[in-house]
This record gives structure tokens, sequence and C-alpha cells, in this order.
């Protein structure tokens, strides 16, 4: 690491919010207003999506979508909702008591189903999803390819890191690096990473088999 | 809240690795609900930070590997105060029938070769499950785990819900930690982590295989 400097953006930029009212929004849809309802759902589907298929698989993501939205609007028109301007906590503890409840079904499930036959019925919800895996594969091709373009302590540096779990403090001071040497480390394998990850989708040959 | 925190990328990083404080990650999970542009962060985050571990991993299995085969190659006859010409091709024909007998008399007996010990670090995401060889010992890192409370009860079932292990762990700021202190034959297994209330917290899932 010969430099200290560090790139000066890591990632692009992102976006200034449209800063909503949330107590508004929440006395429009308890006053039953259709385009608040549209309004609730385009800001907060994307993200309910998100943490329910991190958390539970694809499995009937739509449906468990629809309930999140169900709850959330039942509760407003209900007036339950007792700080419309924590809106945003509500959903996500909307969305945590979904995810915990569907495991917890999953769970019971699996339970009921093994005292019927405990020989015949497999009653995993974590079935291999091949497009997943393949892509796992990929991403553990990606950064190997990564790591063989690394020096040996640079590599000791993010094993401390990523696998030993230490921190950044007690890595830095272990190994006589600056903060900035650290993250330049980091955001250089991140950038290299996400370069041959790009360069795989666009379809040009990269061999992640051999070393560089 | 400011609707408009959108996270460092150390936080990101925290996060997708599951080490984020408590307090940290209500802030950012409540914006992370409103932010396209912060998911498609945590996402490459996620990518990278998980295809990093996986990889260092896999990378410092291999050569502790290597190294043991060939330091037990340079050293084993002079240990052992053995002429080096044991070691000759010939004689090193002999002795490899010889290892092949008692391989198959040994797998024959049931004293199959297992590994002393085996590690695995759990994510509760579904989709792959991360897999082990069958060990005496299994070592278990529940990544996500809470970081603060407990202790937690544990309970390990096999596919079909019989429980194959039970115990109680505290949360650590790197991840719960078990260690299983029995071989668990080849199959699927759930780990289930219940708070002090006996509420199931979270589930994960690996799997033993030759």
């Amino acid at each position: 690491m010969a430099s200290d400097a560090v790139p000066e953006s890591e990632a692009p930029r992102p976006e200034v919010l449209q800063v909503t009212d949330w107590a508004k929004l929440v006395q429009r849809i308890h006053a039953g207003e259709p385009a608040a309802m549209e309004e609730l759902y385009a800001i907060f589907a994307k993200g309910i999506r998100y943490f329910l298929l991190r958390n539970l698989g694809p499995e009937e993501l739509d449906d468990k979508v629809h309930d999140c939205f169900l709850i959330v609007t039942q509760a407003i028109r209900n007036g339950e909702l007792r700080e419309p301007d924590r809106l945003m906590g509500y959903v996500r503890t909307v969305v945590k008591r979904q995810i915990a409840g569907s495991i917890d079904s999953a769970v019971q499930q699996r339970r009921t189903r093994a005292e019927f036959d405990d020989t015949l019925l497999t009653v995993s919800d974590w079935r291999e999803d091949p497009e997943r895996t393949v892509m796992a594969r990929q991403r553990a091709d990606i950064a190997r390819k990564v790591l063989s373009s690394v020096s040996r302590r640079d590599r000791e540096i993010l094993n401390r890191f990523y696998v030993q779990e230490q921190t950044q403090e007690q890595i830095c001071a272990d190994m006589g690096l600056s903060y900035n040497q650290f993250r330049l480390l980091k955001s250089r394998a991140k950038a290299r990473f996400g370069e041959i990850g790009k360069r795989l989708a666009a379809g040009v040959g990269v061999n992640l088999r051999k070393p560089a | 809240m400011d609707l408009n925190f959108h996270g460092t990328e150390d936080q990101l990083e925290q996060y997708a690795l599951g080490r984020l404080a408590e307090s940290d990650m209500t802030v950012l999970e409540e914006h992370l609900l409103v932010c396209a542009v912060c998911l498609e962060r945590l996402d490459q985050m996620q990518d990278f930070s998980v295809g990093m571990r996986e990889a260092l991993i896999a990378d410092g299995v291999a050569p502790a590997r290597e190294n043991t085969v060939q330091r037990n190659t340079l050293s084993w006859w002079s240990r052992f105060g053995l002429p080096e010409w044991l070691g000759k091709p010939g004689f090193a024909l002999v002795l490899a029938g010889a290892a092949v007998v008692l391989a198959v008399g040994l797998s024959v007996t049931g004293n199959t070769n297992i590994a002393p010990t085996a590690s695995l670090q759990l994510t509760a995401m579904r989709g792959t499950m991360p897999y082990s060889l069958p060990a005496k010992e299994i070592h278990l890192t529940l990544i996500d785990a809470p970081q603060t409370g407990g202790p937690f009860r544990v309970e390990v079932v096999d596919s079909t819900g019989k429980s194959q292990w039970a115990g109680s762990i505290l949360a650590t700021a790197g991840g719960a930690q078990l260690d299983i202190r029995k071989t668990l034959s080849q199959g699927d297994y759930f780990v289930r982590l219940y708070n002090s209330e006996g509420a199931l917290v979270h589930e994960y899932g690996f799997r033993v295989r030759s």
C-alpha cells in the first residue's frame, strides 16, 4: 500500500430523498384516500420485498408483501398507529414480526409433519435454489480472483477483518496501518471485485479458475 | 428520523456481515425500507464482503492441508529413526498396498476416518445451506445472532424435527458460538435460537455431507 489517498467516492452518492410528511400520509390513508394507499405502496414496496426475500426466500413472496401492507393499512384505518410520525418504525416492526411469524410457522410445520412420518418426508424449507447456488459460487470465484492479486500481507489484513472479525482499530494497531491505508486496501479490493463482476455480467471472458 | 440518513460504507458492511450494533441497526433498517439506492449498495456490499469471507475461509483451509502433507512426508522416516531407503519407490508401493488393506479393513469394521473438528458460520438468511464434512465436533458461529442480551436457548434438530443437541449460549459481538460435541450423521440440520421468553428468534440451516 504505497499511498494513503482514499478514493473520494467508493460508491455512487445516494440521491436526496423526497421527505414525506408521514403524519399527513397516515391521515390520508385513515380517510380512505386511494392515492395515499398507492403512495404508501410506492414508498415501501421495494424495501419490504427486499427484507422478506433476504430473510425468508422467494417462496410466496408477493403474498407476504401483501400481508404486510394489509396489516399496516388496517392499523392506520383502525386508528391504532399512535405516533404517525413514526410510520417507518411501525412498518419495520410489522416486517420483522412477519419474518419471525413465518419462521415460527415453518418450524411448527416441520414438527407436525415429522410426527406423521419420520422417514418419507424431507421437510426443509431451506431448499437449494439453483440460481442462488450459482451466484454464490460465482461470488466466491470472483473473490478468489481478487485475493490472488493482493500481497500476502494485504491478504492477512483482509483475513483478520472478514474471517477473524477483528475490529479495524485492532488490525491497524497490530499491523502498523493508518485508518486510511486500511480503508484503501478494502476499497481497492472492492473495486476489483466490482470490475470483475461487471466484466462477467457483460459476458467478457474472465477466467475465474486460474489466478492472474 | 432524517430520511436522508444514508448509511456509510462501513455501516452497510457491518450490517451485511451481521456485526452492526443494535442501536445503529434500527436507524439503518428504517432507511433501507425507503431507499432503493441504499438497497442496491447493500446488495453490492453483501456480495463483496460475504464473497471475501467465503474465499478467505476456503483459501485458509487448502494451504494448511498442503503444509501438513508436506511436513509429514519430509520428516516421517527420520522421526522414527528409520532408514531413508524405506521411502524408495519399491518399498513405497508395498507400504501403499498395506495402507489400502488397512483402510478397507477399517471401513469394514466401521472405523471410518472422521475429522476431529469442523466449523461453520451460519446466517439466518434462506437460500444455500452451508455444509460441513462429518466431524466429531462441530463449531458453529451464528453470525447474525443478537449481539446483546441472553442467555439464549439453542436447539439443533435434524430434518425430521428430532432434537440432536440443546444448550444455551451468550451473545457476543462477533456472533453467538456453540460447540456440538457429537458426530452428526449426514443430512440437514436446523439450529433454533430462542430468547429468554421462549420465543424463536432465528433459525439457521446447515448440512453434513461427505
